[in-house]
């Protein structure tokens, strides 16, 4: 028996695949989404998001204080198919930073969306944008559908 | 500490993006593919499939250990069998981070989604192990049985192995939340069909659309694993072998099965 802990001892087909590397584009979004975000810029945001999520961006804008947050860092993406989900942080010099996405889209074990924000734990889910880097003109995998 | 807890409440690390599942739904039917999980066909199944079930592992690990910390009158066999199933699931998670590593995937790669930790939601030991052993770990002998085969086809022992490896472990979960399920009921006819209607309606929310199939009815399809191409099954099966070696009736399989069959009808 080969030793388990050592992929290239392994008598299977190799590679089964290949690491999947995030597309740029999509992580400038993401980056270009999370300034608008904390510059408050909410015409701009408005306009890129996706009619049905239109009021859980505007919970999402009203969770994070004005002119708080001066950086951002995407601290993990994962992908359905071609569709990603960023959880990212908002930094600023007099604030606690502010962590979106997280656990936080529905209130007490029922059934929610991101209009249950729980502003008091700085949480909030960014999903609503769903990353809809087509309207940005930076093409990803996700607009050639 | 804080007993049952909502199904909201779940820690994870920062590199673990956690979402309801109809989060993921809209994302897998906005992309005109099947809602509910990830299937042959498509680019990334193996990896995806794995990574529910690393992820499933952990909701099963934090499980296991909530039953025995809401509960803490129930009996002493119980907690310690409880105990011992939170054992073995961190020894299942390790495992799959493992696998998916070795498929080119990583714990992370996809969004986990909380609707095992959502079978949780109930105050009854009995229907907490009925849903839990019974229902979900059920679904995972099934899930298991079908990928073991799909390792086998492949020619690869990595995968068939491990994976049984987990399968054994799974096997005596489920015997164990039928035993509990009947002696905390002993006695009480209508706690015990409580808990088997709890079960059913974890059991018809995996019952996937239509998704799922007998292993005989599974249509095959072809299936892309790096540069090679099998034919493999489109749906998810159900193993009856596996569910009779778990201690489920004949009965109880045929109504499983009458249940998938019937969801393919809507």
């Amino acid at each position: 028996m080969p030793d388990l802990g050592n992929r290239a001892s392994a008598i299977g087909p190799q590679p089964i695949a290949e690491r999947f590397i995030v597309p740029h584009a999509m992580l400038a979004a993401a980056g270009h989404i999370l300034q608008l975000l904390a510059s408050d810029r909410r015409a701009e945001l408005e306009a890129l998001v996706i009619p049905r999520a239109a009021a859980e961006l505007r919970g999402l804008i009203d969770a994070i204080a004005s002119g708080a947050y001066q950086r951002h860092k995407i601290i993990a993406h994962a992908k359905v198919n071609h569709h990603y989900y960023v959880k990212a942080r908002l930094f600023g010099e007099s604030a606690a930073p502010f962590t979106l996405p997280a656990p936080a889209g529905r209130a007490r074990g029922a059934l929610g969306h991101l209009g249950s924000v729980q502003s008091c734990e700085r949480t909030h889910r960014l999903d609503a944008l769903k990353m809809n880097a087509c309207r940005f003109g930076t093409e990803t995998a996700s607009c050639k559908r | 500490m804080q007993k049952m807890i909502a199904v909201d409440r779940l820690a994870r690390p920062d590199e673990i993006i956690l979402v309801p599942v109809e989060r993921i739904r809209e994302a897998r039917i906005d992309q005109g593919i099947p809602p509910n999980n990830v299937m042959p066909l498509e680019e990334d199944f193996l990896k995806g499939r794995l990574h529910g079930i690393a992820t499933g592992e952990m909701q099963a690990m934090e499980a296991a250990g909530r039953t025995l910390f809401d509960f803490p009158d129930a009996p002493w066999e119980f907690q310690l069998d409880m105990a011992r199933q939170v054992w073995d699931e961190s020894r299942h998670a390790e495992i799959f981070s493992k696998l998916l590593e070795y498929v080119g995937s990583y714990l992370g790669e996809f969004p986990e989604s909380e609707i095992l930790w959502s079978c949780t939601q109930v105050d009854d030991p009995a229907c907490r192990v009925a849903g839990i052993n019974r229902g979900l770990e059920g679904l995972a002998c099934d899930v298991f049985e079908q990928i073991i085969r799909m390792g086998q086809k492949m020619g690869d022992p990595f995968i068939e192995r491990a994976v049984d490896y987990v399968l054994a472990d799974e096997i005596t979960h489920v015997r164990m939340g039928s035993k509990w399920m009947r002696k905390l009921t002993e006695g009480e006819p209508e706690r015990l069909e409580r808990a088997q209607q709890f079960q059913d309606n974890i059991d018809a929310l995996f019952n996937f659309d239509g998704f799922r199939t007998s292993r005989e009815d599974a249509p095959q399809v072809p299936l892309m694993l790096g540069d090679r191409q099998m034919d493999f099954d489109a749906t998810l099966t159900i193993s009856r072998e596996t569910r009779l070696l778990t201690g489920f009736s004949d009965e109880e399989i045929d109504r499983l099965m009458k249940a998938a069959a019937r969801s393919s009808a809507y």
